[in-house]
């Protein structure tokens, strides 16, 4: 084996990949030839400073935190999907299943493939009844926004909520009259929601003076876009009427409870942890408001 | 879903924020759940994993080049944060941006191969070229990483009994 052979063969020897004999010549130049053997070394110093500063850069910056989001994000869009039944893993054997040995390792594969559904949805997937797209990504965004309070460029100052609500359509005026009892708008800004812009507003019960709620205060979410843009999909488990005469449908997807309603000009989402009830109630009087 | 931690670590590593990575990794177990029927049993589930995210990396990288990500407006792309560079840099940080600067292609199997212990086999199949393509670019991007870094290297940080 020559140094041109070595350096070809560097990516196969380096992943264990050399046949047993290729690796014994290998292994022979490297102890013959000084050059061969101090290129090897060097790309194995940067190989494990490679691993290590890539491992240590995905602890420092909360690779954890990161998985569990992408995990909860993933969780709760198969939740809103249409899953009818599990699906099936094909095999390249699947169509001569005629021994027992080969059925009962049919059997063990399709138990496990359901055991990894059951992983992925999780319970609250599995036993929840099916959901719109628009109302799982309301509950989504709240829980990531509100309830768990992801690091996002907020605004606090309502005229300027009110200013960056007209970016999508919402009347300045629609934001600045919304007064539901014992809450006040705390902070705002734009999201998506399945594929459409939404004004994300934030309602607290708590001190109104700093803009984060104060021990034992409650926020609502509060998503309003123009009507008309898409249609309000009918996928409410409840349909309560407001005291105006406005027809709220509501849902519960996972802890949150969502209720929906449009206005002559807006579409309006409300999001909260609290029960259905209250969210009705805050539904009711926001309808009236609009 | 236990590899979602190392698909993020490979997709922040790829795309240019965190936010654009966890956006790649959520799509790819989407799909992944989608496709499921495809998964062949008794097959490598880790490298099949990878290759729909890789997938989703580039057709998420397609389409910001014709313009039409909808970006939400109030997020504007996470500022790269990339320490001055110079001799003195401490090691860790000359060879993260030694990575940074290396090609797509290059970035991919350093990570796959060197950071995730996939085999030059598995690589071919992620990414979807012939294994001499891998190969080679394996080699050519660890003479890159090399190239800078052993300037760098000759300096005080790296003493040249450091590589030996």
């Amino acid at each position: 084996m020559n140094c041109r052979e070595i350096n070809e063969l560097l990516p196969l020897h380096s992943c264990g990949e050399l046949d047993p004999a290729r690796a014994v010549d290998f292994a022979a130049h490297l102890c013959e030839c000084p050059k061969c053997g101090d290129l090897v070394r060097r790309q194995e110093y940067y190989d494990a400073r490679l691993r290590e500063i890539v491992f240590s850069d995905d602890e420092s910056t909360g690779g954890d935190a990161a998985a569990d989001r992408v995990n909860q994000k993933v969780r709760l869009e198969i939740a809103s999907s249409r899953v009818t039944s599990f699906p099936s893993i094909s095999s390249p054997a699947s169509s001569s299943f005629t021994s027992s040995g080969a059925r009962r390792l049919a059997a063990a594969v399709m138990g496990i493939a359901a055991l990894l559904v059951f992983a992925m949805l999780g319970y609250h997937g599995l036993f929840s009844t099916h959901v719109a797209r628009v109302y799982a990504d309301a509950a989504q965004d709240h829980q990531l926004e509100v309830v768990e309070q992801q690091p996002r460029p907020w605004l606090t100052d309502p005229e300027k909520i009110a200013l960056l609500g007209t970016r999508v359509g919402v009347p300045e005026s629609a934001v600045l009259t919304l007064a539901p009892p014992n809450y006040h708008l705390v902070r705002g800004k734009i999201c998506l929601l399945d594929g459409y812009a939404f004004l994300h507003l934030v309602f607290s019960d708590g001190t109104p003076s700093d803009g984060t709620p104060s021990g034992g205060a409650h926020e609502f979410s509060l998503y309003l876009r123009p009507r008309g843009v898409g249609q309000l999909p009918r996928a409410s488990q409840h349909v309560a009427q407001a005291t105006d005469g406005t027809t709220i449908g509501e849902c519960g997807v996972g802890s949150d409870h969502v209720a929906a309603f449009e206005t002559p000009r807006l579409t309006v989402l409300l999001v909260t942890d609290q029960s259905a009830e209250a969210g009705s109630a805050l539904a009711g009087a926001i309808s009236s408001d609009l | 879903m236990p590899h979602s931690r190392s698909l993020l670590r490979v997709a922040r590593r790829l795309s240019s924020d965190r936010f654009s990575a966890e956006d790649i990794v959520q799509e790819a177990l989407l799909r992944a759940w989608r496709s499921f029927d495809q998964f062949r049993a008794g097959t490598n589930a880790r490298a099949w994993l990878f290759r729909i995210m890789i997938n989703a990396f580039y057709e998420q990288g397609r389409r910001s080049q014709a313009g039409s990500v909808v970006m939400p407006l109030d997020e504007a792309p996470e500022a790269q944060q990339r320490p001055a560079g110079g001799l003195a840099l401490p090691e860790a940080t000359a060879i993260s941006r030694a990575l940074d600067a290396l090609s797509v292609e290059h970035r991919a199997v350093l990570l796959l191969g060197v950071v995730e212990g996939f085999t030059c086999r598995e690589m071919a199949e992620i990414l979807s070229v012939p294994i001499g393509t891998v190969m080679s670019r394996l080699s050519r991007a660890r003479q890159a990483l090399r190239d800078q870094l052993e300037p760098v290297a000759a300096g005080p940080v790296f003493a040249k009994e450091a590589v030996r």
